[in-house]
């Protein structure tokens, strides 16, 4: 009896250190939360691929609004977690002073840049990925025709925009692009209903490749693109799933990897700041190609895209960036 | 106190009760749920200042809703007015340069003055038109919305920032920057205006027990074909509630503006608008009731995106829910409490 007593005291002890050894990670998602599908899904499955293969202990949680994000912030680095993570640009002021005040702990932030000794910043080259869904959407369409259509009006969707157009022009010069965009408010990242009537009047113009960079309001284009057999292609995660022979292919932007690396630097014990880019030639920007839409592309094709592809990564196609040319 | 006026608080309890009950189901103790939500403004100043920022915002939503219902109005549109006037704060912010006291003077007046406009509009409407407010306001609530997002957007995005915001407002205008309220609660969103929004409360209630106009406001409310017999003008009832429900939604613009972000950002309020329907409700409109409901209403706010950090399963939706169920619970109180009197009255 004594023994046993003594036995789980002991244990007790030992598994509350084992506890406090392992490394602890808040994720603090974006107000799309972590069911978008695209966005924050991809950042969620990064951090849920690190507490499965690295034993870390992962918190996550979804702002309720813009003020609420830097108590969150707050809160992880109060409990000591080892490292923060903040998803989107929205959280760039939050972990700006956050950060200050908790200089022992380590944050990392997708989308944005901070410069601080213990934040590592996270940033995508969008336009790369869209160029290369603009080439795939130019050589699918038959009428010479396709759609963009965008969450919310905002610099960083622009970017997408920018680079999808240039994509189109390079494979077929003469080829129209309609832009529409869901909205101006916040709601637009979730709004299927309408982003599926905007890409019903987009096909009403003959348009019969749709890009989308809408978040959550994505679904509703594909349906539209279901119901009227024409293609789609999906943003952030690997979206092909969704609806296989309708998606084209999707625009993958490896929030993912990005969340994943970082964690496991932190595990090293190797986490280093400043700024990381993820583009083309790393594959945190791609186009996806997978078993659901393998039978849409031809091998002359994805040999063409692949070659667009290395020509980026080489430098000898510019893709305008809307940053920079604005 | 009226037997009548406590039923809200009653409801408030009951309504709590149940939500936490309700985390049974989630495999979490609704100790522990209660303890979160309700205790969470004491883990640091910093939490603190944030609910007393919500509570700052939520008094003038609640008092933005209060007032029109003494005249039996159901006024929904301080999210739209509220959304504008901060635009139109950060805009002069950011383009006027003047001296501190001739910009804030201009900064103050002008959102003002555009809060009071746009929640004219629906008194003009029902006047003439005979519009119902609810419906005005919930299209003015988007208008404003779209409106302010094209010319943040368009015209004053901040080009250092991703975010859809305007730039911060010139350095000479931030003096909420350093505010004692704001300094003493560690930086946090809190400032000054917190003590003006309750400054606001004692003088309304002052004012209502004062002066004929507040009674005639509320005979209004209680029968308009009889107010217009007696000889009060309709038009100047409609306006001036509405012209003051304006002047405090333009008041959670400038807190936030002036007090907290010092720029506008799209998105920022978690529909103060909404959530100062419950505030007024749970107060009865007593505008000294206010402060505490607009407290209660804000703690359960920074309360509830607490949980999502400190439970296993429980998600920030879960908010939602509590908070539905407390002003369910609080609309159903009144009911149960007069019933009685009702029935005797039949």
């Amino acid at each position: 009896m004594a023994r046993n007593i003594l036995f789980i005291l002991f244990f007790g002890f030992f598994s509350t250190l084992q506890v406090s050894a392992t490394v602890k990670i808040g994720l603090v998602l974006d107000k799309g939360g972590k069911d978008d599908k695209s966005f924050n899904t991809s950042a969620y499955e990064g951090a849920k691929k690190a507490e499965k293969e690295l034993g870390i202990e992962l918190k996550y949680v979804e702002a309720t609004d813009s003020n609420s994000l830097e108590t969150l912030h707050r809160n992880f680095a109060q409990k000591k977690y080892d490292l923060v993570i903040g998803i989107g640009f929205a959280q760039i002021d939050a972990v700006k002073k956050v950060a200050v005040l908790f200089p022992q702990t380590h944050f990392a932030i997708v989308d944005g840049e901070v410069s601080a000794a213990n934040v590592r910043s996270l940033l995508f080259e969008e336009h790369e990925g869209s160029f290369l869904a603009g080439a795939a959407a130019a050589m699918k369409s038959k009428t010479g025709v396709v759609g963009f259509i965008g969450g919310m009006d905002i610099p960083l969707i622009r970017r997408f925009q920018k680079g999808y157009e240039a994509g189109v022009k390079y494979v077929n010069p003469k080829a129209t692009v309609i832009n529409n965009y869901v909205g101006v408010t916040g709601e637009a990242w979730n709004n299927p209903a309408k982003a599926k009537e905007m890409a019903l009047s987009q096909i009403g113009q003959k348009a019969d490749v749709i890009f989308h960079a809408a978040g959550a309001s994505g679904a509703g284009i594909f349906d539209a693109a279901a119901d009227k057999k024409i293609y789609a292609i999906g943003v952030d995660s690997n979206q092909n799933w969704i609806k296989p022979g309708v998606v084209l292919t999707s625009m993958l932007k490896r929030v993912d990897v990005a969340v994943f690396e970082t964690i496991k630097s932190v595990k090293d014990n190797k986490f280093q700041s400043g700024i990381i880019r993820f583009g083309l030639k790393d594959s945190g920007v791609d186009w996806a190609f997978d078993s659901f839409n393998e039978k849409l592309w031809s091998a002359p094709e994805k040999t063409k895209m692949e070659d667009i592809k290395k020509q980026i990564i080489s430098g000898k196609i510019k893709v305008p960036d809307y940053y920079k040319t604005k | 106190m009226k037997r009548e006026n406590l039923a809200p608080w009653f409801g408030f309890l009951f309504g709590l009760f149940l939500a936490c009950s309700l985390a049974l189901f989630f495999k979490e103790s609704p100790v522990h749920v209660l303890k979160i939500v309700t205790t969470s403004f004491l883990n640091s100043k910093y939490d603190f200042g944030l609910t007393l920022f919500y509570t700052t915002c939520l008094i003038f939503a609640g008092l933005s809703f209060a007032i029109p219902m003494k005249a039996g109005l159901f006024h929904i549109g301080s999210e739209g007015q509220l959304t504008i006037s901060a635009t139109i704060a950060a805009i002069i912010g950011v383009s006027f340069n003047a001296n501190t006291f001739t910009g804030l003077a201009a900064i103050f007046i002008i959102t003002i003055l555009t809060g009071m406009l746009s929640a004219l509009i629906i008194a003009l409407l029902k006047f003439y038109r005979k519009a119902h407010e609810v419906v005005v306001a919930i299209m003015l609530n988007f208008v404003f919305a779209a409106l302010s997002t094209w010319v943040t957007v368009n015209h004053f995005q901040n080009t250092a920032s991703q975010n859809p915001e305007t730039g911060l407002i010139l350095d000479a205008y931030q003096i909420f920057k350093n505010d004692p309220i704001k300094n003493y609660f560690e930086q946090s969103p809190v400032s000054s205006f917190f003590v003006l929004a309750i400054i606001f409360c004692i003088l309304l209630r002052w004012l209502e027990s004062k002066t004929l106009f507040f009674q005639v406001i509320k005979s209004y409310g209680a029968n308009p074909a009889a107010n217009k017999r007696f000889g009060f003008s309709e038009l100047k009832i409609l306006t001036s509630v509405m012209l003051m429900a304006g002047f405090f939604s333009a008041f959670i613009g400038l807190t936030e503006v002036l007090g907290n972000s010092f720029q506008y950002k799209i998105g920022f309020s978690p529909s103060y608008g909404f959530l100062g329907i419950a505030v007024a409700l749970l107060a009865r409109q007593n505008f000294i009731g206010l402060i505490g409901s607009s407290f209660l209403i804000a703690l359960l706010h920074k309360g509830a995106s607490d949980l999502d950090l400190e439970t296993q399963f429980l998600t920030r939706d879960f908010s939602r829910v509590l908070q539905a169920l407390i002003i369910f619970s609080v609309a159903a109180s009144y009911y149960v409490f007069t019933y009685r009197k009702r029935k005797e009255s039949n």
